[in-house]
């Protein structure tokens, strides 16, 4: 993520560090990496230890074939909550990042609620909003927008749609931030060269500021994807937690930890790790890649 | 073009992404023989293998949502169901009440007792004994069932403060109870003997005060009003606490049952 915001500026140094600077930065970064594999250590030990006292059993604590169900809808979930976030996001960044309007301040508070809103809170507040609102006293024939969408044959709550709108809700506030302060990295001056040669606003940005973006925008989009992987509170109220339909990872390890199966639980925590680092380095690795050739173009 | 053709491939994503996700979904298409069944994450075993029993043997779906009692009711009258079946009854009450049960049945007596580590090394033995300074106790809080009965038993027995005190914990639900004891974070909880076979590095102390005590706490099954198809959701919930079909499971699973009917279609 850090290397995601110095856009093409490359600030590393090739300087040794050394004394009581080198010592500080040191042994921040163990303190926190410590803790950090200490707590993924002690869960594979957990696990090794129970498959010390009965490999079999091990292999019995998890209805497998349900949890790749869960893996699938989990990765495809995400996947979606995150195109969608990004989606959103840039072009909402960039306003944000560019603009200076009336109730700017306002708007900017309120895009930080989904941050800090308790989760079961969104939840909540998503199952009412799609089961009842609009009220019927504004008589508008409908009492609910899945009452409506019914008469479609569609519905949000409690299917795989409720776990991505949860998902999406709360990523994309975080792919607006890291996406704006990519945005307030790039010195708009470039842009406003481009249109003084002519450019329009859409064509600056498209043409000048998006290609300087791109590792911003993709390292948001890693971020939005960790964040619906986690995300737990809002699935559990709004889409429920049902297995076969609408049972994403972090609902697996819930309805583990809730019959007692912490082995369980431990084992799905280490694949959503997994999962996470394999999905976070694919995306750094291509966009390296990819910014990379953009911007020696 | 660059620009165009990540746009394009990310849309492409996208939809991919969709269709393999939503291929199978039924979005409440009524011509699906389907019921939906919000249940206490507790009962999670027992009621998974009843449902898998009744998809055989009925051709009904079952589609389990688990969730804490309380919270499934929050999620209840505000989207409605087909079944409810919360880990105590006092919340069918507070549903009765808001006018969201068609009928009721109850289906499992839970008893409550305390919960320690395998072996007991502390020699906790009585209710007293979780008011000791060298015994780090936690509890549920009274929005959970078991919170409820603890507070009430322990007020009962006039240990509530002296309990209270020493206390290092108290949590939201009887899982999380049972779970803070099994990893050795606490030394004594109170739960529902039903959890007890659950949990592979604890055991479970019978109180003789709680086995008298008036607290009745059964888990029922209700069929809701908002159910689009109670003839349906009845006939599960009577599938449930027949006698040789789900009630066999939940004492196969520990469970207290109550004896009920035989079953008949």
């Amino acid at each position: 993520m850090r290397d995601s915001i110095r856009n093409s500026k490359n600030n590393s140094s090739n300087f040794g560090i050394s004394g009581w600077f080198g010592a500080w930065l040191g042994i921040s970064l163990f303190f926190y990496l410590a803790l950090i594999v200490l707590l993924i250590v002690a869960d594979v030990w957990y696990v090794l230890a129970a498959y010390g006292d009965s490999p079999s059993g091990v292999a019995e604590m998890l209805d497998w074939e349900n949890l790749w169900d869960s893996v699938k809808l989990t990765f495809l979930s995400c996947t979606v909550s995150a195109i969608l976030a990004v989606l959103i996001a840039v072009p909402i960044g960039y306003l944000l990042s560019r603009y200076r309007f009336f109730g700017r301040s306002v708007i900017d508070a309120i895009l930080d609620i989904p941050v800090v809103l308790p989760p079961l809170v969104i939840g909540l507040s998503l199952l009412i909003l799609f089961n009842n609102f609009p009220p019927k006293i504004l008589g508008w024939g409908v009492d609910s927008i899945d009452g409506y969408l019914s008469h479609i044959g569609m519905r949000i709550t409690n299917t795989k749609l409720a776990v991505i709108v949860a998902q999406f809700t709360v990523a994309a506030a975080f792919a607006i931030r890291m996406v704006k302060a990519t945005f307030d990295q790039i010195d708009s001056r470039s842009e406003q060269v481009a249109m003084t040669v002519g450019a329009s606003r859409g064509r600056a940005f498209f043409d000048v500021v998006l290609p300087q973006s791109y590792r911003g925008i993709a390292a948001a989009g890693t971020l939005a994807w960790a964040r619906a992987l986690g995300e737990f509170g809002p699935i559990l109220v709004f889409a429920g937690a049902t297995k076969g339909r609408t049972e994403v990872l972090s609902t697996s390890v819930y309805l583990e930890i809730s019959t007692g199966n912490i082995n369980g639980a431990v084992i799905i925590s280490l694949l959503m790790i997994a999962l996470a680092m394999i999905t976070i380095l694919t995306v750094r690795v291509f966009t390296e890649k990819g910014a990379g050739y953009d911007l020696h173009r | 073009m660059k620009k165009l053709g990540i746009l394009l491939g990310l849309l492409g994503v996208l939809g991919l992404c969709l269709f393999l996700m939503l291929n199978d979904e039924n979005f409440g298409d009524d011509s699906v023989r389907e019921l939906e069944l919000h249940v206490a994450a507790g009962l999670q075993k027992p009621v998974e293998e009843i449902a898998r029993q009744y998809e055989d043997e009925c051709g009904v779906k079952i589609m389990l949502n688990f969730g804490g009692s309380g919270q499934l009711l929050a999620k209840l009258e505000v989207a409605g169901g087909d079944l409810y079946l919360p880990a105590d009854a006092s919340y069918v009450d507070k549903a009765r009440e808001q006018g969201m049960i068609a009928e009721s049945i109850p289906v499992s007596n839970l008893s409550a007792g305390i919960i320690i580590a395998k072996g007991n090394p502390q020699n906790i033995k009585t209710l007293q004994d979780l008011t000791r300074d060298d015994v780090r106790v936690v509890i549920a809080e009274r929005t959970a069932g078991v919170g409820k009965f603890t507070h009430t038993a322990l007020e009962n027995a006039g240990l509530l403060e002296a309990v209270e005190n020493g206390i290092i914990s108290k949590v939201a639900t009887v899982n999380e109870v049972a779970l803070q004891v099994d990893l050795g974070a606490s030394d004594a909880g109170i739960v529902w003997d039903a959890l007890i076979p659950q949990f592979k590095q604890s055991e479970f102390v019978r109180v003789p005060d709680f086995d008298q005590s008036p607290n009745q706490i059964q888990a029922t099954i209700s069929v809701l009003i908002s159910s689009e198809n109670k003839a349906e959701a009845l006939k599960f919930a009577r599938f449930l606490v027949a006698s040789d079909k789900g009630a066999k499971v939940f004492r196969k699973h520990g469970f207290d049952v109550q004896a009920g009917d035989q079953w008949e279609e």
